[in-house]
Formats: structure tokens, C-alpha cells, sequence
């Protein structure tokens, strides 16, 4: 017996929590994160969105020089002094990713939170009061994913101009219809529900039973595809920094500094290797950890 | 004399739908009395259902729509009465009960936040008195476990459920209360208890209550009066003895003779014969005309009406309003 020597396995029940009583008692949060913790690729996924966390949040601590300052060492090799070498202009290309990365987690983030708030509420208005409103918002969805996304992207920049609040607005924009059809779906069955008829019958308001019984209800999905949109939206922020329509020079771009790279590929690999490799990470990172929760939400994986 | 409560006229709720109109409910006149529980018995689908949505003004429009009659609830129209006010009514004074326990009950928030905000919808007082409140009427229902309150309705059974469903109908104390075979998805002995409670809780807050249900042991045990409805139409209304002991019309008989009973021994069960008339090709006369046993040839071209049988009991049948005519020449 492998457990012989060490302790005996504790009853899960008796572990924590000795002050609540009852062994019926549900704990909801703990079984979440035990089975998130089991599931080996959304562990994965999780640590290296941490990863890419910590070094936007301490950047300024991850290295000692500027993301904007030129030297005169320029498309030097990788070296301790410089981990991933330096760019055309002499700027170490490690300082510029580490800080790239504030970038491209802030556009996903405020990006996709843009569309989630958006998306959910057309998609909760178009499920609930149906009718003329449910075809005029998912009409207005259909116009949105008629274009493909990146396209309509760049339209919306060379509208607005480019830059990377811009970009932002574009990136939020064409991932409006994913969030609002998948709400209204979720809406749609939720509405069905028999405690939705029973707030009825107790006489609440509809306002209320949205906000109350069907919202709380339409979470979860959203919450796996906004990690997943995520992903989606790193990439879209990179391909219109590639294109120039993202952020501007000097901001340390992912996607910019692939497009500066591009004359150096042979004569200085490493200005385009780490910067793709860092997009390349953060979106399986986010991939990895949305298809994880999508798992661990599944009633139908539970163990 | 009783004082009518509720009282449905010719009430019409008809479905429009792609294959064509459906008509659920067709003419029902039904009416409940203060403190009285009545039952309404029928086969799926025969609009028992629909009818109680519609006294809470619950069915969904479109598709469904009220072509005809009124509901009466203390004079007032409730066909008629804007939704605005019919939100104070809900709740306040009907409240209803569904038959599925397990998913009446929001399975994100604990008993007392569902039971508290079911109090805080119609009346404005504190956290803690709703509270103090959601438990004693628990208590009332025969909840009184500890930490309640705090508990999620996945931690109960389908019978604490449907007790804290009973319990958050019952705790503003409302006049009129519809039960929707609130029995059918649990045991047979939680059945009897819930059972109890109803009638405890119509002797003690003096609730009217309709019962809907197709199950005629509940109407024995519990019901004042009876409706029978059949394809959209009430066919039969009596009190609980007569509808045992002298049922009127043949599909009432037809379903006293389709339980099985203690004393002899049958090979086959009866069965009704023949199926319920489909929804949107209704036959032209009587509508159980196809399945009765007695039927003449004038059920195919009439639709009999509600005629009296005896004192307080009625019944859509040519037989007995032959019977009386020719009592009235005799």
C-alpha cells in the first residue's frame, strides 16, 4: 500500500471547516477548485496567464532597462546582458515583451470585458422580451459576423484611426455578436425554467427576475468563452499592430515588433522568435485555461 | 350561502399556432368559494393547467390569447386588469404551486435569500424581520432545521422543496392559493404530508385553495368540490361524495372505473377507450362523443350544455338533460 507509510487519507469532509456542523454542507467554491486543480491543461493554462500577469504587473522589477531607450547595440545576440537579444534600434527585446505584455493583456482585457457587458446585454434583452427586439438585435449580429472579424477590425480602425485605444474599440466591437448569441442562447433556456414561472408567480418584476434568476443563471458559458475571446483578442491586438493600424512606435507591441522584424529575420532571428513565441504563449495560455473551465463547468465531467 | 371568491366565466384561452388554432381552454365556468378547497381533475393536456396559468395571467401571449370570458377575483376582472396591478396580485394575493419541486427553486441562492426576497417583492421590512418571518412560516410547513436559511435547494429533497415552495406561496398569507398537482413528482407518503399541510394551512389562514391534479385520490381526500374538465371544457362539477357516488357524465364515470380496485380481482385494467380528441380538430358535437359508451346521435351534431343533475351538481350531458326534461313535462 502506497498510503501505508504516510498518514491515512482524512475523509474530504472533515478536512476543513470544523465550525459548520452539518457534512451535508455545500462547498460549492472548494469542489471548484479541486477539480480545477485536477485538471492538468487548465493548470497549465492558468500558470502561464499568471505568468504573463506578474511580469506586466512587475516589469519595471523584471528588468534594468527602458522598453524605449536605444543603444548602440544593436541586433546584438542573446546574451546575459541582453536574455533576447536587442532590436534595430539597440532596445533590449526582453524589456520590450515583458512590458509588451501590459499591452496586450489590457486590450484583451478591456477589450473582451467591452464586449462581454455589450454582447450580454443585447443577448439578455433579444432572449428575454424576444420579439421585435430579439430580431433587430440578431439581425444586428448577423451584420457583425457577415464581415470576417479581422477585416471589419481593420475597417473600423482606418474609420477611427489607428492606434491602440482604437483598436481596442474595433477588437471589442467584432466580438460583440460571439457574447450576444451565446447570452441570448443561454437566456433563451434559462427563460424556460421553473423558477423563472415561479418568480413570476410570486409577482416580481421583470427587470428583477433578469437581473435576480436569469443572469446569475447565464454566467458561466460567458465566463469560459470571454477566457477563450481572450485569446482571440491578443491575436486580433497583434495582427493590427503587425498591420500598423495598433499600437504606435515606441509602445512595445507584440504584433508591432513582429512587423519591425521583419527585415532582420535572417540576419537577426530573435527580434521576431520571441515576440511570436510570447503571443504564441499567452494564447494557448488562455486557450488552455478556457477549454479547462469549460470542462470543469460541465456538470457532465464531474466526478 | 358562500361567498364566491374566484369566479371564471366562459372563460376562452385559445393557442394560435402554426397548425392552426388550439383551443385549450373552451367556455370554462368555474368558481371558488372563501375557504373552500376545490379540485380540478383531468387528463393531461386537457387544460388544467392553462387554466390556473391564466387565473395568474402566466400564459405567454402570444401565442396564447384570452378570446373570451372573464376571472373574477373579489370583483375584480383580472382578464381585463392592466399587468401593472396584476404584479401586486400575483404573490399577493394567488399564489401558485408547480409540480416540479426540484427546479422551482434557483439552485445560485439559499432558502432564506429566495423565501426573503418572495416577502421584500410585495412588502418593504428589514433583512432581519423578513427572515425571522421566512422562518416561522418554515416552521409551519415542518421545516425546522437549523441553518435553513443558509441552504442551497440542491442540499434538500424534492419534499423539503416543495414544503419551502409551499412555504414561500403561503408567507404573505395569500386568499387564493393554485396548487399545480403539486403531488405528482414525489413519493406517496411525502404525498400524504404535503397533503396535510394544504388542508392545515386552508383551516389556519382560512386559503382557498385549487387543487389541480388527475389523480382522484387527492380529490377524495382533500377537495370540497370537484371539476372534471375534459378537452378544454369542464364536463362535470360536483362535491366530492356524488362525484363517487353518482358521477354524471360517462367520462367521469369512465375514470372512476379506470382505477384499480381492492376487491376483485381484474385481468385487465379498464382503460377509457379510444385517445383524447386532438387539440385542433375538435369534433363538431359533445367532445368525449368519440370515446363515450353512450353516446347518441344527437352528441355528434350538439355540444351539450352544463345541466343540473341533482342539487349542486352539474354535468355536460344530453342523458340527464333528458331526464329532466321529461321530469318537467311529467
Amino acid at each position: 500500500m502506497q498510503f501505508s507509510r504516510t498518514k491515512p487519507p482524512v475523509p474530504p469532509n472533515e478536512t476543513g471547516s470544523a465550525n459548520r456542523n452539518s457534512s451535508l454542507e455545500a462547498k460549492p467554491l472548494r469542489d471548484l477548485v479541486r477539480s480545477f486543480i485536477r485538471h492538468r491543461s487548465a493548470v497549465i493554462g492558468a500558470s502561464l496567464v499568471v505568468i504573463f500577469i506578474l511580469c506586466a504587473i512587475f516589469a519595471p522589477l523584471l528588468t534594468p532597462y527602458e522598453f524605449y531607450t536605444s543603444t548602440r547595440e544593436t541586433l546584438d545576440d542573446p546574451s546575459a546582458a541582453h536574455w533576447f537579444g536587442t532590436d534595430d534600434l539597440g532596445r533590449d527585446i526582453f524589456t520590450r515583451i515583458i512590458y509588451g505584455a501590459r499591452i496586450s493583456l489590457w486590450v484583451g482585457f478591456v477589450a473582451i470585458t467591452g464586449s462581454i457587458i455589450i454582447g450580454s446585454f443585447l443577448g439578455l434583452v433579444a432572449g428575454y422580451y424576444g420579439k421585435w427586439q430579439d430580431s433587430l438585435i440578431s439581425r444586428l449580429f448577423d451584420i457583425l459576423l457577415a464581415f470576417p472579424g479581422i477585416l471589419l477590425a481593420i475597417a473600423i480602425v482606418a474609420m477611427l484611426g489607428p492606434g491602440l485605444n482604437n483598436a481596442l474599440i474595433a477588437i471589442a466591437i467584432i466580438n460583440i455578436p460571439t457574447f450576444g448569441r451565446l447570452m441570448r442562447s443561454r437566456v433563451l433556456s434559462v427563460k424556460q425554467e421553473d423558477f423563472v414561472l415561479a418568480a413570476r408567480a410570486i409577482g416580481m418584476k421583470n427587470s428583477r427576475i433578469l437581473w435576480r434568476h436569469i443572469l446569475p443563471n447565464c454566467w458561466t458559458p460567458i465566463m469560459v468563452q470571454g477566457t477563450l475571446g481572450f485569446a482571440t483578442a491578443v491575436i486580433e491586438a497583434a495582427a493590427l499592430g503587425f498591420l500598423g493600424l495598433g499600437a504606435q512606435p515606441p509602445q512595445p507591441e507584440w504584433g508591432t515588433m513582429l512587423s519591425d522584424s521583419r527585415e532582420f529575420i535572417q540576419l537577426a532571428p530573435w527580434t521576431m522568435i520571441f515576440p511570436g513565441l510570447a503571443i504564441m504563449l499567452t494564447v494557448l495560455g488562455f486557450n488552455l485555461l478556457g477549454d479547462g473551465l469549460r470542462d470543469i463547468f460541465d456538470p457532465r465531467m464531474k466526478q | 350561502m358562500a361567498q364566491p371568491m374566484l369566479e371564471i366565466q366562459q372563460l376562452k384561452l385559445h393557442f394560435f399556432t402554426d397548425q392552426g388554432v388550439v383551443k385549450a381552454v373552451d367556455g370554462v365556468d368555474l368558481t371558488i368559494n372563501k375557504g373552500e378547497i376545490v379540485g380540478l381533475v383531468g387528463e393531461s393536456g386537457c387544460g388544467k393547467s392553462v387554466t390556473s396559468l391564466s387565473i395568474m395571467g402566466l400564459v405567454p401571449q402570444p401565442p396564447g390569447k384570452i378570446v373570451n370570458g372573464s376571472i373574477l377575483f373579489e370583483g375584480k376582472d383580472l382578464v381585463r386588469i392592466p399587468s401593472r396591478k396584476m404584479r401586486y396580485i400575483r404573490g399577493k394575493e394567488i399564489a401558485m404551486i408547480f409540480q416540479e419541486p426540484m427546479t422551482s427553486l434557483n439552485p445560485l441562492f439559499t432558502i432564506g435569500n429566495q423565501l426573503t426576497e418572495a416577502i421584500r417583492t410585495h412588502e418593504t421590512c428589514s433583512r432581519r424581520e423578513a427572515e425571522q418571518r421566512s422562518l416561522e412560516m418554515l416552521k409551519k410547513v415542518g421545516i425546522s432545521r437549523e441553518g435553513i436559511l443558509r441552504e442551497y435547494p440542491h442540499q434538500l429533497s424534492g419534499g423539503m422543496r416543495q414544503r419551502v415552495m409551499i412555504a414561500m406561496a403561503m408567507i404573505l398569507k395569500p386568499r387564493l392559493l393554485i396548487a399545480d398537482e403539486p403531488t405528482t413528482a414525489l413519493d406517496v407518503t411525502i404525498q400524504a404530508q404535503i397533503l396535510d399541510l394544504m388542508r392545515l394551512l386552508n383551516k389556519e389562514f382560512g386559503t382557498s385553495i385549487l387543487m389541480i391534479t388527475h389523480d382522484l385520490g387527492i380529490i377524495a381526500e382533500l377537495c370540497d368540490r370537484v371539476f372534471v374538465m375534459y378537452a378544454g371544457q369542464v364536463v362535470e362539477e360536483t362535491d366530492r361524495y356524488s362525484l363517487y357516488k353518482s358521477p354524471g357524465h360517462p367520462y367521469t364515470q369512465g375514470l372512476l372505473r379506470s382505477i384499480p380496485g381492492m376487491e376483485e380481482r381484474q385481468k385487465r385494467l379498464y382503460a377509457i377507450p379510444g385517445q383524447v380528441v386532438p387539440p385542433h380538430n375538435m369534433p363538431a358535437g359533445c367532445r368525449f362523443a368519440p370515446r363515450c359508451q353512450d353516446v347518441m346521435e344527437r352528441c355528434k351534431k350538439e355540444v351539450p350544455p352544463l345541466s343540473p343533475v341533482a342539487e349542486g351538481h352539474l354535468s355536460r350531458c344530453f342523458l340527464h338533460q333528458g331526464g329532466e326534461q321529461e321530469h318537467g313535462t311529467a
